[in-house]
């Protein structure tokens, strides 16, 4: 026997080295190795890409998606009648005309001739309006499609939007993750989400539900054809590893680099960059939680004086973030308006009063729970320090986001620090505070006043009313003060790709793949919106 | 070392070592199965357990892993699936036969079977095990031998030290030390990823299983060590140098295998804790491994895979203490099973 355990433990070595020894294979095969973010034109030669994502896919169906990845990796693949381009503009993409009636409650819309999905299924207009009755039925994203009051397929290829009141941000919906289309018919199956067909520029080559990779091929059904023919999602949880993946040559696209340490990447193969997202780092409360101190809209104002948000966006940031003055984000939107008190800057006299007000004035204590994401813990523990100079004890729990939205779900919070976004500051504030808005179900915020003026943002007829509208509502948000604004929002991403290749655009929930022809050649949006880039 | 006289207990100590006389001291079959036995009478309670974990876990799971505001057909589906729509006895007669037939339940998140979670994320947590414990092993039994016996003054002190230092180091600080140095500047190694076919996957699992050894092989070959010293005061390792056995029958018969007994109960225990303990690899290495997908399925509140999981893992411990058990008893014959 004593030979045997002997030889085995020598074959076991030996094979140990031997594999060691091998070729690395899975790993690097699919890296653009001829990608260079120093020659545009060699954006020819990125045929296949690796991107590295934070979690492996966990569902496909938008109405079940739990984590950015699910999001990330759905963009590409599913098909939309309007898609956001690399600066989040909305591009016309399966419409070929949109019209709106003169008094704008009638939009009127043509797909394109003969479209098709992947699998070779005629897209229909009838898919449309199955699109918009799932996300109704389901209550989900339910505060985007309030002023819409009925949806008809006119015909195979052409559908009648009737909208309550004038909508101008109507096409920044349309190119959100709330109108995927899918085959009518496909979508009874409960198998379907397993292997979608896409009407998008990629579709599934492989996977499987659980695994953590994923590769999506060129759909040659897409009417125009994407830059990439191939991009592999690889799931590398740890941050650390996914830069060292980025270094080490073995990915082309990292999304959410720890903020430590991207200086010292090498300049001449890799590119970090911070997204400015059309979003804001916000404190949200859980009015459920009536015996709590944050019950208190005082309590709350006071939080918001307290906070010394330049040095949060400084120091916990980095200073990749602008500091927030108003409920909605800054960065590139024309209509943005400081509304807090001393422009968002940091008052502790004005604390103090507020908490004597509110019958605290030596403060009170609160938890907190904080997103496991790059830099979140440490700003949330600056907002505490600060918070600590008036009295207030905010104690700081940090949760995978998984949990935290669990949480969130659960009512199971009293405060949560956290960021959100949307491609307009009428959509985040809809989904904040409006009737069926996922921040509203998990705050249960209802402010009919607050609601009344975001309704009313939402229906401007002209840039100034609306500038007027969205003054109205920031105020009114800062009187609710449910949900505490602090800075704007950002991701740190790595890339060795050619510049606009492939980008994680809002957080990375929407990932845009480069098209010939390029999408930025499409149609865009007409009139005024309050868009972040218009 | 001198020679000393002999007396007859040795010398049947030394036939036992060696078998040249009758019968060696063994596990009988009987108290093999009777360990067995109590094995699977542990291995129902860890299964009671896991059956109860989703049921005692505080608030209601569906509500959990759905969110309040879910549908109530929806919350009822996935009471449903979970079996959680009928009695408790019923629900664990369920539970027991689900089993039987091979059904864990589905996760709530992917829809994926369990069983299908099982089958291909397991493999990939043995197999990091396995490289583990064969470095380890390669490692520690030559470095423990080499110290005890080559008696230079203030080896010990240093192997001491030394492996005091591998002991204290996090787990995650090596595997990211290693990870910059073998795969980052001397590539040697990839970052991340998994290929299940062998022997493909040993180049993915080497480093990963380098990091494990940076903790095992101080435990094992302290253990080794020590072990080794009390064995080599044994007289009968006396009579082997005076009757002059060949060298590599020495070592073998008269110091390594008295001397393995409980370093192999320490790594059949050591094996069972890495069952869990490799999530940390398994998330720096991006390996897809069961430890991984457990974390996952805690965190997204995806109870029919924790409690799948827990069972399994619960099971794989006890079984291994069990075979950790009847090999110490094989390889020293002072060790009783009992």
């Amino acid at each position: 026997m004593s030979r045997r355990v002997v030889q085995l433990v020598v074959a076991g070595a030996a094979l140990a080295i031997v594999g060691a020894a091998l070729p690395q294979t899975a790993a690097t095969a699919a890296v653009g190795t001829n990608c260079s973010i120093k020659n545009q034109l060699a954006a020819s030669n990125c045929q296949a890409v690796v991107m590295a994502t934070v979690s492996k896919v966990a569902n496909l169906n938008p109405m079940k998606a739990r984590a950015v990845t699910d999001y990330q990796v759905a963009y590409p693949m599913q098909g939309l009648l309007w898609r956001f381009d690399a600066n989040l503009i909305p591009r016309m993409d399966l419409l070929i005309k949109q019209d709106v009636s003169k008094d704008g409650l009638t939009i009127y819309q043509q797909l394109k001739p003969n479209l098709k999905y992947s699998d070779g299924t005629p897209l229909l207009a009838q898919d449309v309006v199955t699109a918009w009755q799932k996300q109704v039925e389901a209550k989900q994203s339910s505060a985007f499609f309030a002023k819409v009051s009925n949806v008809v397929a006119t015909s195979p290829t052409t559908v009648t939007w009737t909208l309550k009141t004038p909508m101008p941000d109507f096409n920044w919906l349309m190119a959100n993750q709330a109108m995927y289309l899918n085959p009518t018919e496909s979508l009874k199956s409960a198998t379907y989400w397993n292997a979608p067909v896409s009407a998008g520029p990629m579709m599934i080559k492989s996977w499987t539900p659980g695994s953590d990779t994923m590769v999506q091929v060129a759909n040659p059904n897409y009417w125009a054809k994407p830059k990439v023919q191939q991009i592999t999602y690889q799931a590398i949880p740890d941050a650390a590893t996914r830069k060292l993946a980025l270094q080490a040559g073995q990915v082309d696209y990292v999304f959410d680099l720890a903020y430590q340490g991207v200086t010292d990447l090498d300049k001449n193969t890799i590119k970090w960059f911070a997204h400015a997202l059309p979003g804001t780092y916000q404190l949200t409360t859980n009015m459920a939680k009536t015996t709590s101190p944050l019950y208190n809209v005082k309590n709350r104002q006071a939080i918001s004086a307290a906070i010394d948000r330049a040095k949060v966006a400084k120091v916990g940031f980095f200073g990749t973030v602008l500091p927030s003055c108003a409920q909605t984000f800054i960065k590139g939107n024309p209509y943005h308006q400081c509304v807090l008190p001393n422009e968002g800057k940091q008052d502790l006299v004005l604390a103090k009063k507020l908490l004597a007000e509110a019958g605290n004035p030596s403060g009170f204590s609160f938890e907190t729970i904080v997103w496991a994401r790059p830099a979140w813990p440490e700003a949330a523990q600056l907002i505490a320090q600060d918070l600590a100079k008036v009295g207030i004890t905010m104690n700081i729990t940090v949760k995978q986001d998984t949990v935290a939205i669990a949480d969130l779900n659960s009512g199971n919070f009293e405060m949560q620090f956290s960021g959100n976004n949307a491609p307009t500051p009428y959509l985040q504030l809809a989904n904040w505070f409006g009737t069926g808005g996922a921040w509203q179900n998990w705050s249960k915020v209802n402010d009919p006043g607050l609601i009344a003026a975001i309704d009313r943002l939402g229906s401007a007829s002209n840039p100034i009313t609306a500038k007027a509208a969205l003054k109205t509502a920031n105020i009114a948000a800062y009187n609710s003060s449910v949900h505490i604004p602090i800075a704007d929002r950002a991701v740190i991403s790595g890339t060795r790709l050619p510049a606009g290749l492939l980008v994680a655009t809002t957080p990375g929930e929407w990932l845009y793949v480069a098209t010939t022809p390029l999408l930025s050649a499409q149609r865009g949006p007409t009139g005024f919106n309050t868009g972040a880039k218009s | 070392m001198t020679a000393t006289p002999i007396g007859s207990g040795v010398e049947s100590a030394v036939r036992a070592q060696e078998g040249e006389d009758g019968p060696r001291p063994q596990p009988t079959w009987e108290k093999v199965l009777r360990r067995t036995g109590r094995a699977i009478i542990v291995a129902f309670w860890v299964m009671v357990v896991a059956f109860m974990l989703i049921r005692l876990s505080p608030g209601d799971p569906v509500s959990a892993a759905l969110g309040a505001d879910a549908a109530p057909d929806t919350v009822a589906a996935a009471r449903k699936a979970l079996g959680l729509d009928v009695d408790p006895l019923t629900q664990f007669w369920n539970y027991l036969t689900g089993l039987f037939r091979g059904d864990l339940g589905a996760s709530l998140i992917s829809g994926v079977p369990v069983t299908e979670m099982l089958r291909t994320n397991m493999p990939v947590t043995l197999w990091l095990i396995f490289t583990s414990v064969t470095m380890t092993l390669v490692i520690s039994l030559p470095l423990a031998m080499f110290i005890a016996m080559a008696r230079i003054p203030g080896l010990p002190y240093l192997f001491r030290t030394l492996t005091a230092i591998g002991l204290a180091l996090p787990s995650f600080l090596v595997a990211l030390i290693l990870l910059y140095q073998f795969g980052l500047i001397w590539q040697v190694a990839p970052i991340f990823g998994y290929d299940p076919t062998f022997p493909a996957n040993l180049q993915y699992l080497w480093l990963p299983s380098l990091v494990n050894c940076v903790v095992l092989v101080p435990v094992l070959s302290r253990v080794l060590y020590s072990s080794i010293l009390d064995t080599l005061e044994e007289e009968f390792v006396e009579t082997g140098v005076v009757r002059g056995v060949r060298w590599n029958r020495f070592y073998w018969l008269y110091v390594l295998r008295p001397s393995l007994a409980p370093t192999v109960v320490l790594l059949s225990y050591m094996m069972g804790v890495m069952v869990g303990s490799t999530v940390i690899l398994e998330i720096i290495f991006a390996l897809p491994g069961i430890g991984r997908e457990l974390v996952t399925a805690v965190t997204m509140r995806d109870y029919p895979v924790v409690q799948g999981i827990i069972l399994v893992f619960g099971i794989l411990v006890v079984f291994l203490s069990l075979i950790g058990d009847i090999v110490a008893s094989l390889l020293d014959p002072r060790v009783r099973l009992t």
